[in-house]
């Protein structure tokens, strides 16, 4: 028997390997194609000028703001991108805040932690108190479809000035500033 | 490069049929050891991924992600919800929203007996067959809300380590001292609700003493996971994180991987074990046949190709043993069910693992010839010719 032979010999086993693996076991959890499609944001870019050249003085704390801001109020608070593990809505222009004078354990020296934006060794109501919302909205006031992490130089632990529009206010914890400028004091 | 004919190669197998059986048990036991393996990490893997949907998102307790049994929302999450975030499926105006309580409780045969073993509870109302589609009653009806009655999935049982008909229709278990009534089976296959016991929300609630949720599971039609979780960012006085239910489950694949490399591990030393013991054999056959190589060489035969039909007799002895040791596989192994912390799952004896098994079966063959094969070559033809 020559080469030729023994390679239609092999070739026949894979063949028929091929059919029977095929035919059984057929894997059911094929669900890619159904998968929760988010809508491309590629060509929804960030208001021109919402990037401020100059820091803007007198702000106002978190926890002061929850206590007395009204739907409507202009509002310019001095936070740190933060407050969760992922601080950024993907595909919206929102992002969550922790005030910037709060101080966040993580931060130590020596700790390791790899997300230290998430201030998960502040007390959850010590951190709820000083967290908000920022987002930056279209004239139909909905948030953009643009991931602000990517499609600007925000990254968590970034500290910012943050003036805007107080949001609505369903009740005391709520507060969600649409901003409609933001100076980068420092970044990571 | 003249070859040796094929059937040369089979004829000799059967030279010393007691050796061939040694070789094809010792290439069985192998490949029933891999086959074992993949099942095991492929069951597992199968079951916690499949009982994501990718169009669900959960809404969980900040803080809670890695573990919804932990996890406390409030129960006015699924009202806000619905009337928050557009683009959630909807049937006959009922939108895909689950409110869920998940709780691992002991459950116990008889009043008077200490619970023996815990199994995972879910607390739902008639929306979750909606939002989990995997699943369906097989046997019996639904409980009716407001009355102590379960339904308890195929794996229930091997979950509690009780013989299935203990959890048969009409049968009761007992939790935290409270008679509960078995009325209908339910199955959803490759996921980890095939092991759970579920029950009416509210008196889930009402048995673990707490009003809130666990988590909210809902199904996005044309929504997106962005508005899901912009909700979340927005209303910090709820304390929500948003997740899309595959990537909980991710978490718990990455969860349990070091157990799933631990099984591989274990099982290629035990392998090795038994490709040492068939590198033996291997020698042991090969070397009483010194005479007969340098015979081969003398009237042309390269060494290659006396290589080539040692590997084909090796390789043939080896794939009959995967062979049958993939069947006693299909026969005992696809479908067993084990108890994990999270509950039960099936072993999985799909196209990968099988493909694995023969994969393992043919490269035993290949390993176990080639040394002895160039060992018993290196001999130069006329020493071989006077070999005893």
């Amino acid at each position: 028997m020559n080469y030729v032979q023994h390679m239609k010999i092999a070739v026949t086993l894979m063949i028929a390997s091929s059919l029977i693996l095929g035919s059984c076991g057929q894997d059911s959890s094929s669900d890619v194609a159904d998968s929760i499609s988010d809508s491309k944001s590629a060509t929804v870019s960030l208001p021109d000028g919402i990037f401020l050249n100059k820091a803007p003085e007198d702000t106002t704390p978190i926890p002061d703001l929850k206590m007395t801001a009204k739907e409507g109020d202009e509002v310019l608070i001095h936070v740190v991108i933060g407050g969760r593990v992922r601080p950024f809505v993907d595909n919206r222009s929102i992002m969550m805040v922790v005030q910037a004078t709060m101080s966040n354990p993580c931060n130590i020296s020596g700790d390791h932690c790899k997300t230290p934006w998430d201030y998960c060794c502040t007390p959850t109501q010590t951190l709820t108190n000083n967290l908000a919302t920022v987002q930056i909205i279209d004239a139909q006031g909905q948030p953009l479809k643009v991931n602000l992490e990517t499609a600007s130089p925000l990254k968590p632990m970034s500290t910012l000035r943050v003036q805007g529009i107080v949001g609505p206010r369903p009740d005391k914890q709520t507060l969600v500033v649409n901003a409609t400028g933001i100076y980068i004091e420092n970044a990571p | 490069m003249r070859l040796l004919p094929f059937d040369y190669a089979i004829r000799n197998l059967g030279r010393s049929p007691l050796r061939l059986a040694m070789s094809v048990a010792g290439s069985l036991l192998v490949v029933v050891l891999v086959i074992t393996a993949a099942a095991f990490v492929r069951g597992l893997e199968r079951s916690l991924m499949g009982s994501g949907s990718t169009r669900n998102v959960m809404l969980l307790g900040a803080g809670s992600e890695e573990s919804v049994e932990r996890s406390e929302i409030s129960a006015s999450v699924p009202g806000q919800a619905a009337a928050t975030i557009a683009g959630i499926q909807e049937k006959m105006k009922t939108p895909f929203i689950s409110p869920e309580v998940h709780a691992a409780l002991a459950v116990s045969t008889s009043e008077n007996k200490t619970a023996n073993a815990q199994a995972m509870f879910r607390g739902v109302r008639p929306e979750a067959f909606l939002v989990h589609p995997q699943v369906r009653i097989v046997e019996g009806r639904m409980f009716h809300p407001g009355k102590d009655e379960l339904i308890v999935g195929q794996l229930a049982a091997t979950r509690l380590d009780l013989p299935r008909k203990r959890l048969g229709i009409g049968k009761d278990i007992w939790v935290d001292g409270r008679r509960w009534m078995i009325v209908g089976h339910f199955t959803a296959p490759h996921t980890v609700m095939n092991a759970e016991i579920w029950c009416s929300l509210t008196n889930l609630q009402i048995m673990t003493r707490r009003d809130s949720l666990s988590c909210v599971v809902m199904t996005l039609g044309q929504g997106e996971f962005a508005d899901v979780d912009a909700f979340a960012s927005k209303r910090l006085d709820l304390e929500l994180i948003a997740m899309r239910e595959t990537d909980y489950y991710r978490k718990l694949v990455d969860f349990y991987q070091p157990v799933g490399k631990l099984v591989w591990v274990t099982a290629m030393l035990v392998a090795l074990g038994g490709i040492f013991g068939g590198l033996n054999t291997m020698y042991a056959a090969f070397a009483s046949r010194i005479r007969e190589i340098g015979m081969l060489q003398s009237i042309g035969f390269s060494r290659m190709a006396i290589v080539v039909s040692f590997v084909e007799e090796s390789v043939v002895a080896a794939s009959a043993g995967s062979v049958v040791a993939l069947l006693v596989c299909m026969v005992w192994l696809d479908g067993l069910a084990l108890r994990f912390s999270m509950g039960a799952f099936g072993m999985v004896l799909d196209a990968p693992t099988i493909a694995i098994g023969l994969a393992a079966g043919v490269l035993l063959g290949l390993i176990g010839s080639l040394p002895p094969a160039a060992r018993c070559l290196r001999m130069p033809i006329a020493e071989s010719l006077k070999a005893t």
